[in-house]
């Protein structure tokens, strides 16, 4: 349903923030972005929205359906934000407005996008928060966000992109600062949402595995790598990917060298975004490699998988 | 609970105004000189000191100033209590007529201005803080930088001097020019006021611009402001429910300020148009050593200061959730 096409994104002089991406989402497909930060996960997720500031310049597409989003009005916009696409902000930062009571949040895209009236929409918030069990409904949707642990707001939020029924959610980092048990609970809040598509970026590979159907591996605002999860987790074709699965706790804690998150200057123009940390860094890798299809709609950026 | 903080809140002022009214009676009373000399003048003071001391005695009994100190601090008191503020050494008319006639012209020109100043500062700041860099940022904030940067009595005189000297299109000073009834007096005195009410709003804007502009170009970068408008909210709502309702509580409060230092913040202003507000009664009171007129009017500027600073809390309490709790758990 989501196509996204050769999509860059640039912040004034600066180098590119998000470097010629394209990937889709299925409809009720999961896909999970990976990757350090700063490597452009949350700025595609907001470039798709137009949602970034006047000083981005955005080129490529974002086709919802066959229409591009890109060339659409911020008046058209506001049809499809909330109501084909909506979004979850990360719940450790200030994500909900502090002066509105939560259910008025949950409620709001239906006041918006339905008419519903304010009590309407909140009988519709509180049976949005029930579909994640937090208990006490009611009282929970007239609560301010300040009085919510960092676990539940993050659910909370969570049903606020849910309850107007948009086909297709964004989630941004919804785990960021969370602890074991909290994570627990936003995977088991994100596995009730079998009939949406989700587009989620994380940099917590634990999280992907749970949730994931689909990877993408961005590294230094590139798409590194393309698969499906198991594909990911099993064998890892880029030397980043395998990296990373590397560091994690199981696979003894091997922590990778170099700068992270990645600098200009540890680049060298024109090579391989990831040649300077690569361990199988040779001559070729001095001119940047494509990304190169091997088998299974697969995809990997690395001379090692192509020429 | 909400009701305890409330009562805690007005004790508190009572309280304030309390030590207020106190200082005010000792502040006085412990200035160098004997009182009988302001009252009746330096030169008739010498005079009589020499050639009849026991008329000074006598004006010292009438005015009660033979008493203990502790008898004429529960005498004020209880005077204070009846309003009675005593007579004005200057024009021997009984003190609080003289303020409240005062205040009266000082009100109908500073809560317009303020009242006025709230809204357009108001608007224009959310404007500019909105679109940081934008067209009417670029050319509002410097105008605006400059406004506040001159003192007023300085815009005054120059409005004055281009709008009421060099153009006449205004009077150059007064309320009204007399002889005038109903209507015709009405317009008259809106003539009249017309430049002093200008430089006011001119200045008090500027002022709310600048805070106004700084509070929502902070806010705008907050995340719940990204998710309002990733619901698809237009920017008109995602101004009025999400910008505006966090800009306001700050917001609030600086214009309560305005308003509690309405009675005594124009006096300038006053000064330089000769408003015969209260601006321009304390000046006047100052400079003839006028005692009980001042001791009136600064308790009057006082208790506006914490009834305004009261609401504010107020206002805020009823805005913001998390103020509400944070007293209740004082409270």
């Amino acid at each position: 349903m989501l196509d996204i096409e050769h999509l860059s994104v640039r912040f004034g002089g600066a180098s590119e923030a998000v470097s010629d991406i394209s990937l889709s989402v299925g409809e009720k497909e999961k896909v999970v972005l990976v990757g350090e930060t700063g490597s452009g996960k949350s700025v595609l997720l907001l470039a798709i929205l137009q949602m970034l500031p006047a000083s981005a310049s955005v080129s490529g597409r974002a086709l919802l359906d066959g229409t591009d989003l890109l060339t659409l009005s911020p008046r058209e916009m506001n049809r499809i934000r909330g109501q084909r696409i909506s979004y979850v902000p990360q719940g450790s930062g200030n994500g909900m407005n502090p002066l509105l009571s939560v259910g008025y949040q949950v409620g709001e895209p239906l006041m918006i996008h339905q008419n519903l009236s304010k009590k309407e929409a909140l009988a519709r918030a509180v049976a949005a928060l029930r579909r994640f069990d937090f208990g006490q409904e009611e009282k929970l949707a007239r609560q301010y966000p300040h009085t919510l642990s960092g676990g539940m707001r993050q659910r909370a939020m969570i049903a606020m992109g849910v309850a107007q029924g948009a086909p297709l959610l964004f989630a941004d980092e919804p785990t960021k600062g969370l602890d074991g048990h909290r994570i627990e609970l936003v995977v088991d809040a994100f596995r009730r949402l079998e009939d949406q598509a989700i587009l989620c970026v994380t940099h917590d590979l634990r999280f992907a595995q749970e949730v994931a159907q689909q990877m993408a591996v961005l590294y230094a605002s590139q798409q590194v790598e393309w698969c499906s999860k198991e594909a990911f987790f099993r064998e890892p074709l880029h030397p980043y990917s395998q990296a990373m699965l590397a560091a994690l706790p199981e696979n003894g804690l091997q922590a990778e060298t170099g700068f992270a998150p990645p600098r200009e200057d540890s680049q060298l123009a024109g090579a391989c975004r990831y040649y300077r940390r690569c361990p199988w860094k040779r001559s070729r890798c001095r001119e940047n490699p494509p990304l190169f299809p091997v088998g299974d709609g697969r995809k990997v950026r690395c001379w090692n998988y192509g020429s | 609970m909400a009701k305890r903080t409330l009562l805690g809140r007005l004790g508190e002022s009572v309280l304030i105004v309390f030590c207020i009214v106190t200082l005010n009676f000792f502040l006085i009373r412990f200035m160098p000189g004997d009182p009988v000399l302001h009252i009746i003048g330096e030169e008739e003071y010498y005079n009589l000191e020499v050639h009849a001391p026991q008329v000074i005695e006598e004006i010292r009994g009438e005015y009660g100033l033979n008493q203990s100190l502790g008898r004429q601090y529960l005498t004020y008191l209880g005077k204070t209590a009846r309003l009675d503020f005593g007579n004005s050494y200057r024009t021997k008319a009984p003190v609080l007529e003289t303020v409240l006639f005062r205040m009266k012209w000082t009100l109908f020109l500073a809560i317009p201005a303020t009242v006025i100043a709230a809204f357009l500062g108001g608007a224009l700041g959310l404007w500019a803080g909105w679109k940081p860099g934008g067209r009417f940022d670029l050319a509002a904030t410097p105008c605006f930088l400059l406004i506040s940067t001159v003192p007023t009595n300085c815009l005054a005189i120059l409005f004055l001097i281009c709008f009421a000297f060099q153009l006449g299109w205004f009077p150059i000073s007064g309320i009204t020019s007399g002889g005038l009834t109903g209507f015709a007096k009405g317009l008259d005195i809106l003539h009249h006021m017309a430049l002093p009410l200008a430089v006011l709003v001119l200045y008090k804007t500027s002022s709310n611009y600048m805070l106004m502009k700084s509070t929502v170009s902070l806010i705008r970068q907050e995340d719940y402001v990204s998710t309002a408008i990733s619901k698809g909210l237009s920017q008109g709502k995602v101004l009025s429910r999400h910008v505006l309702k966090n800009a306001l509580c700050p917001y609030l409060t600086s214009i309560c300020m305005q308003f509690g230092g309405m009675l005594a913040g124009s006096m300038m202003t006053e000064i330089v148009f000769s408003w015969k507000g209260m601006g321009t009664l304390i000046y006047d009171a100052v400079n003839a050593k006028d005692f009980p007129m001042l001791q009136t009017c600064f308790l009057l500027i006082s208790i506006c200061v914490v009834a305004f600073n009261l609401i504010a809390d107020l206002l805020c309490l009823a805005v913001d959730p998390r103020v509400r709790e944070g007293m209740n758990h004082v409270g």
